[in-house]
């Protein structure tokens, strides 16, 4: 059974000018040890899918349906109660360490113990203390530091100490969202390695969220493919990069810079995302679509199975599909 | 720029901004408040009679509300609500002069600190944080009683010791605008720093401390009213303020004399209020980050 | 920077106030129009000579600079020169009113502070519903309220509608009380009304702080971090977000002292509290300037000496501070 099974996930956030659908018909699942993908632009949605996971959207934002199955319990209705028991102890999630995603005034260790004591009331104070000095060591942090305040440990160092925090309850699954943008390249490649080793080290089920699809591709066993709020494609990392199908996938592709090619020659993908609030009647990915054909304005590309684990959503690649099956 | 397309802009601009500020219920009520003020100052004092210098028969002394007085009357037999529409005049105009002479000082002060910046700035910001830091009340009774109470001297007293915020917002909206392109050009081709500051960075600057403007003037009219309840006001131009020092001083409050002493000040609360709402209003609508941050 | 650094500058900025607050207190009462001695004196009749003796006795013969130089080495001494009303040292006068206001403006300002925090937390927490409207309302209102005309409406219906509290006074003059009790008893009623007045005057503008404060903790990102934890939202409350909201309140309560000393000048003024407000009052009517000056100094060196603590405190509570 995976431990995390998510189907059919639909989100949307109240405005006052409508509703935007930020996330629609979301599915995958998470295998124990795993490393799952989750790629796409700024705004494509996949922040709202992690924070739907675990149910921290903000005031207008709401789960319109799907289910969200962690271990076998779905999840998705929830009440606050119940999920701040699982909160942590069962599904945690590292934000983005470098702005405030720390309590400036508090000492990184107090916030740590803080999240033990919750979940572990039998713990003394002390054993606590032990059990963050242990996670900083884990996290290659010396366990001195502890009594440190967020603000005199660098980038990199902080993103360490949002990974010790959120192992410090041994969660099942683990979202990291965007958790080494802003991080210069070195300390970003040190980061992912960490968060790799520690996944199989203990197991965890990792969802790592990016926008940096050659990040995504290096750590994760699964990717899926985030374009205006849907699945467009979903494969196993070593397929996807063979064999791209989604033309939105192929344009990240080539925005990864190769070996010795400058960065600056990079062909940013032109146009952007459509309105989230009165998206396109057919393909969401029409307008900015090279291989787009007229038929896509008006009909709504589903994810179907191209092989057995190899998802895509495009009426090109749907229609060829059926040419060979056919 | 020719002035028929300055014009057109203004207009555009004006009614993009009053779409939004129609959205602001306070901001309407606010604006309701200080429109029907502005009117009993205006024409207030041309509708109803006050008997000012004429010495009425003992029986109209300080009687409560009746058909004929609405208000009732004073120690002198005056009408109290005559008295009040009177006393809008000078509260309003107090507050409103007052107002430009302290944004003056601070428009002043906050451009030539953040334009010139090191020494200066350094000098002129020291000046602001002590003012900023000397107990303002007692400045002002000082100054007043030093300088002699008239209604000059309460405008100038107000004005200049309330100037010290707006120049701190000024000059930091200065050190923000001194970095843009057109400023560079201006100085390119010549423009003394007189011109820049005055004709370059002033327009820019005003939108942005325009809500701080009316909620000076909030503070300004607050202001005056106590100064003259302490007694250093004008005794011969009443405003709120003095109304009630008169009604403390003949003892108001032991007679139970409330037609007196309410009006007058539901009166300032009331017009602050006003000042208030419009200003937050406005804040919100030209300063649109404290309109997300709330959601 | 560390801390001591911090100090010591913060130090320096609060002696150079109070040196321009000096010089700036000094000049103010020699540029009043009209010659000093006779405003002080006040009696047309006095003859050239004895104007003369008192002018040498005032040193107001010597040059400027010598006259601040000597006003400079009294102010050392504890001399702020005599009140002309009282005919007694300035300093005296002010510290025998000191207790008086202590009593009036801490009661009044711990209670304002504390439940003001109270509501303002309250009514952030209920933000956007009919609490948050209503309570938001009813903050602006009390802000709007000149705090002498709410305090003259206190005593009128208290005091002389209902008959349950005195006008005023701190005591009733030449009373024998029957025993300690019922000293105390009656002090206390003579305190209600005016800690009363002060407290409400006081409480909507540290609610509005701490409502608007809490507000945008609850939107800093370390706020989800800690709902990520699986913290309930009282703990959220009471380790995050009220403490962080707090921290612009401890500078605010010290910038709002000036406020505090307007309240105070108006509520004692209402209430023939026996403070250093009502002594302004009394000197402003008497036109008692040696006494205004002495006050106004007195004042503005305690708000100085006030901002300098909130100062120490702050950088106590937030370890970024010595960093900036």
């Amino acid at each position: 059974m995976s431990i995390l099974e998510v189907e059919s996930l639909t989100t949307y956030y109240k405005l006052r000018k409508g509703m935007v659908k930020a996330c629609e018909n979301i599915s995958f699942s998470l295998e124990k040890g795993e490393g799952l993908g989750l790629v796409g632009e700024s705004g494509c949605g996949k922040t709202t899918a992690a924070l739907s996971l675990i149910r921290l959207l903000p005031e207008n934002g709401e789960i319109m349906g799907g289910s969200i199955n962690i271990n076998g319990r779905d999840i998705a209705g929830y009440t606050e109660e119940e999920m701040r028991q699982i909160r942590m102890k069962e599904i945690s999630i590292i934000f983005q360490g470098a702005m405030n995603a720390l309590n400036p005034v508090r000492t990184v260790g107090t916030q740590i113990v803080e999240a033990i004591k919750v979940h572990y009331n039998h713990l003394s104070d002390k054993e606590c203390w032990e059990r963050t000095g242990d996670l900083f060591e884990k996290v290659e942090i010396d366990r001195e530091r502890v009594r440190d305040y967020p603000h005199e440990f660098s980038g990199g160092m902080r993103q360490r100490v949002m990974i010790a925090m959120a192992l410090s309850c041994d969660p099942f699954v683990v979202i990291g969202d965007e958790p080494t943008t802003g991080l210069d390249v070195m300390v970003q490649a040190q980061v992912l390695q960490l968060l790799e080793d520690l996944r199989k080290e203990q197991g965890l089920g990792l969802l790592l969220i990016s926008h940096d699809l050659a990040c995504v591709g290096e750590t994760c066993d699964k990717i899926v493919v985030m374009y205006a709020g849907h699945i467009v494609e979903y494969a196993p990392t070593d397929i996807l990069f063979k064999q791209p199908l989604h033309p939105y996938t192929k344009s990240l592709m080539k925005a990864i810079p190769s070996i010795g090619q400058k960065r600056e020659l990079i062909p940013p993908i032109p146009g952007s995302p459509p309105d989230l609030i009165n998206p396109p009647a057919g393909c969401r990915f029409f307008a900015r679509c090279p291989e787009a054909v007229a038929e896509c304005e008006r009909k709504k590309p589903v994810l179907v199975s191209v092989t057995e684990d190899h998802h895509c959503a495009c009426l090109l690649v749907d229609s060829k599909v059926s040419d060979t099956s056919g | 720029m020719s002035d028929n397309r300055t014009v057109l802009l203004i207009k555009k601009k004006f009614s993009s901004f009053w779409k939004t500020f129609r959205q602001n219920k306070t901001g309407l009520i606010g604006l309701g408040i200080l429109v029907l003020f502005a009117l009993m100052a205006i024409i207030g004092p041309y509708l109803i009679s006050y008997n000012a210098a004429s010495v009425e028969e003992i029986s109209t002394i300080l009687n409560p509300p009746d058909s004929e007085h609405w208000l009732g009357t004073d120690d002198l037999g005056k009408d109290v609500l005559a008295g009040l529409v009177r006393g809008s005049r000078i509260s309003l105009l107090v507050g409103i002069t007052s107002t430009i002479i302290s944004m003056l000082i601070g428009a002043v002060i906050g451009i030539s600190s953040g334009y010139y910046g090191g020494t200066i700035d350094a000098i002129l910001m020291r000046l602001t944080d002590v003012f900023l830091v000397i107990p303002w009340l007692p400045l002002m009774l000082v100054l007043t009683a030093i300088l002699g109470a008239n209604l000059l001297n309460v405008i100038l007293v107000i004005g200049i010791t309330s100037w010290a915020s707006t120049a701190r917002i000024i000059r930091s909206q200065t050190l923000s605008i001194k970095e843009r392109p057109f400023i560079e050009r201006a100085r390119a081709i010549g423009s003394s720093n007189f011109h820049i500051m005055f004709s370059h960075i002033l327009p820019n600057v005003f939108p942005l401390i325009f809500a701080n403007t009316i909620l000076v003037t909030a503070i300004a009219i607050l202001s005056e009213t106590t100064l003259s309840f302490l007694g250093m006001g004008d005794p011969t131009r009443v405003s709120w303020g003095m109304m009630l020092h008169f009604a403390f001083e003949a003892g108001a409050t032991i007679i139970g004399a409330w037609w007196w002493i309410i009006p007058p000040g539901l009166a300032v609360v009331s017009v602050v209020l006003g000042f208030t709402f419009v200003g937050n209003a406005l804040d919100e609508v030209l300063n649109p980050r404290l309109r997300r941050r709330e959601r | 920077m560390n801390n001591r650094k911090y100090l010591l500058k913060k130090f320096m900025q609060a002696m150079i106030t109070i040196f321009i607050v000096l010089i700036f207190n000094y000049f103010l009462f020699r540029v009043m129009p009209g010659d000093p001695i006779r405003v002080l004196i006040r009696n047309p009749r006095i003859s050239v000579d004895a104007l003369a003796e008192i002018r040498a006795q005032f040193g107001l013969d010597l040059p400027w600079y010598t006259q601040f130089i000597y006003y400079l080495k009294d102010l050392l001494h504890g001399n702020l020169g005599s009140s002309f009303y009282y005919r007694e040292p300035v300093l005296n006068i002010i510290m025998e009113r000191v207790p008086a206001t202590l009593i009036l403006v801490g009661t009044g300002t711990i209670i304002s502070i504390f439940l003001g925090i109270i509501i303002g937390v309250v009514v952030a927490w209920k933000r956007g519903t009919k609490i948050d409207i209503i309570g938001l309302g009813i903050c602006l209102i009390l802000y709007s309220t000149p705090a002498f005309w709410f305090g003259i409406l206190m005593v009128m219906f208290f005091a002389v509608y209902l008959r349950v509290f005195p006008t005023g006074l701190m005591s009733l003059p030449g009373v024998a009380y029957s025993s300690l009790l019922d000293q105390f008893m009656t002090s206390l009623r003579h305190l209600f009304l005016p800690v009363l007045t002060f407290t409400l005057i006081y409480i909507g503008g540290y609610a509005i702080i701490m409502r608007n404060s809490v507000i945008e903790v609850l939107n800093e990102d370390y706020i989800i971090t800690a709902r990520a934890k699986g913290i309930s939202y009282i703990q959220l409350l009471k380790r995050h977000a009220v403490p962080n909201a707090l921290l612009p309140l401890v500078s605010m309560v010290a910038i709002n002292l000036g406020f505090v000393i307007a309240g105070a000048i108006q509520v004692e003024t209402v209430f023939s509290w026996p403070g250093l407000g009502r002594l302004m009052y009394t000197a402003l009517l008497n036109r008692d300037y040696p006494l205004l000056q002495g006050l106004f100094l007195f004042l503005t060196t305690c708000v100085v000496g006030a901002n300098f603590c909130a100062d120490i405190l702050y950088s106590y509570l937030d370890p970024r501070v010595k960093l900036s």
